[in-house]
């Protein structure tokens, strides 16, 4: 069974492919990485995932089903950035939305919902914090708000968009203990990361992105020079690219791609 | 003294200030204040339409063609500010002028010289001849005619704020992430501007277009000042707007002032203070 597929997903904004392309299955119980520099369409690859965005061709499956049956069984995690940490909100009503159901939201929360809202507080151990303003928190006490709100919602796959953006280090691996931990549980966590220093230490699979679907596999596979240069050769400017390629293949006199011809 | 003629003046106000400060913590969340600027003054169209197709004594025409220009007010917008990515303030500015030109056209064209709709009334309102209206009964009063619109339409906002807190909540702090649970975040989003259009409309003939954003944004505004929690600023958002409806209203009696004008000076006063106080309270901790 795999936790996400995608086929032939092509996604465009303003008329311009953001995604194109995009082909691959994900295994279930790992953490996973979405790696590749700005703009290679990682966040999009997400929000195409959970249905934020309309799709120009292709189709995403979700625990072998559509993603309306699955919807209480994978969890979106967004940027930080995103949210108005001024908002009016304790830490146990963030957490508790991740108990919120479409059609159930004027009945009032069971006393489940609350339990599981709380337990989940506790897994991220921010229960001392509990009645705190979301503002009046730390980056990384902030992430693990929103990670607790998906523990609540009692997902098996959860989707992250850069969850260590603007935290410290020592937070960064408190965050990657949870994540561990959630994964030893037979949880699946995709994850989009940017940075390539911390990858190889604590992901187990990798999808490497450039607008197109580089390669994706078990991160001991896949995490070549190669594969990080053709997903991130775009970056490196001329030169380097230049010296690269007469390393590789000696100065060349027919283009490349046409080698066989 | 007091007379019955202020209690019903005073009553108006209140229903309309507590309509008003329910929905307007939901706007200043979503940063929608002006959003709802523009539906107040672009309902204007949509009521003199019904007014000229019906008579102004059939209100449920002047409501649905207020509900239907508050919510295409709000689908112009945002056709174009997200599909073609004009300028947020610009689509709103030029939405709502064009939409209340048309408006007040419409008023000096069809229905110039009629006592119940004129272009001063839209504008400003005269919440001080709002008694007029009484409804008798058998011998005793029940009310005026606004009230017998604005009380249902508070009992209709009150039940759906309180009963549908969730839902304005989720959307109001993270559209996108109640979407990815299946949450339908359109129709929130309608619910609120539909009844954003409804209590502007009914505000109309007692404060005017202009003002009935001061209820919209002041008692919500000093109300996210004061406190960090959603169930306490809704709470707080009517304290304070009941309290700004009769300092101003008192006062306005007093010294002879126009009352809605004079009550929307009175809240702006009191957030002014709150302002004042949280500013010298901070400094106040910094030093001790």
């Amino acid at each position: 069974m795999n936790s996400i597929e995608v086929h032939n997903l092509t996604v465009a904004y303003n008329q311009l492919p953001v995604l194109w392309d995009v082909d691959f299955e994900l295994p279930k119980g790992q953490i996973i990485g979405i790696v590749g520099p700005n703009g290679s369409g990682k966040s999009t690859l997400l929000k195409a995932i959970m249905g934020l965005f309309p799709l120009s061709s292709g189709y995403v499956k979700v625990l072998d089903s559509s993603l309306e049956q699955m919807r209480s069984s994978i969890a979106y995690v967004p940027q930080r950035e995103t949210v108005d940490w001024n908002f009016p909100a304790s830490v146990k009503d963030v957490v508790e939305m991740g108990r919120y159901q479409p059609g159930k939201l004027f009945r009032k929360l069971s006393n489940v919902d609350k339990q599981l809202a709380v337990e989940a507080i506790e897994k991220v151990k921010l229960t001392p914090f509990m009645d705190r303003q979301i503002g009046q928190l730390s980056g990384g006490q902030q992430q693990r708000v929103f990670i607790a709100r998906a523990l609540a919602q009692g997902a098996e796959v959860y989707l992250m968009d850069e969850p260590f953006i603007g935290v410290d280090v020592a937070t960064e691996k408190a965050i990657m203990d949870l994540l561990q931990a959630m994964r030893d549980e037979g949880k699946t966590i995709i994850l989009v990361h940017h940075d390539l220093q911390s990858v190889t230490a604590n992901f187990d699979y990798l999808v490497m992105l450039n607008t197109r679907l580089v390669t994706h596999g078990p991160i001991q596979e896949v995490l070549t020079a190669e594969n990080l240069q053709s997903t991130y050769g775009g970056q490196l400017n001329l030169f380097s690219q230049l010296q690269q390629l007469i390393q590789t293949k000696d100065f060349p006199i027919r283009e490349k791609g046409f080698e066989d011809k | 003294m007091l007379n019955l003629n202020d209690i019903l003046n005073i009553s108006t106000a209140l229903l309309i200030a507590w309509s008003c400060s329910l929905l307007g913590v939901f706007l200043v969340l979503r940063k929608m204040v002006m959003v709802g600027d523009a539906i107040s003054h672009s309902v204007l169209p949509g009521v003199v339409m019904a007014f000229l197709v019906g008579s102004y004594s059939s209100s449920s025409f002047i409501l649905i063609g207020a509900a239907v220009f508050g919510v295409l007010t709000t689908i112009i917008i945002d056709f174009l500010y997200r599909k073609l990515k004009l300028q947020e303030d610009a689509s709103i500015g030029l939405t709502f002028t064009w939409l209340f030109a048309l408006g007040v056209i419409l008023i000096t064209v069809f229905a110039d010289g009629n006592s119940h709709i004129d272009k001063d009334c839209v504008l400003f309102g005269e919440l001080g001849l709002t008694f007029l209206d009484k409804i008798i009964i058998g011998g005793r009063l029940w009310g005026t005619k606004s009230m017998m619109l604005l009380l249902p339409l508070l009992l209709i906002v009150v039940v759906f704020v309180f009963k549908g807190f969730k839902g304005f909540q989720i959307h109001a702090f993270q559209a996108e992430y109640a979407q990815t649970k299946g949450i339908s975040t359109g129709f929130w989003h309608y619910a609120l501007m539909t009844l954003v259009s409804l209590v502007t409309v009914l505000s109309f003939e007692s404060v005017g277009a202009i003002l009935v954003v001061g209820f919209l944004v002041v008692p919500p505004a000093t109300a996210y000042l004061l406190t960090k929690n959603l169930r306490n600023m809704l709470l707080l958002s009517l304290v304070i707007s009941t309290f700004d409806v009769l300092v101003g209203y008192f006062t306005a009696l007093h010294f002879d002032l126009a009352i809605s004008p004079t009550i929307i000076t009175v809240s702006g006063l009191v957030i002014f203070l709150t302002i004042v106080v949280q500013i010298t309270n901070s400094r106040f901790k910094t030093v001790v």
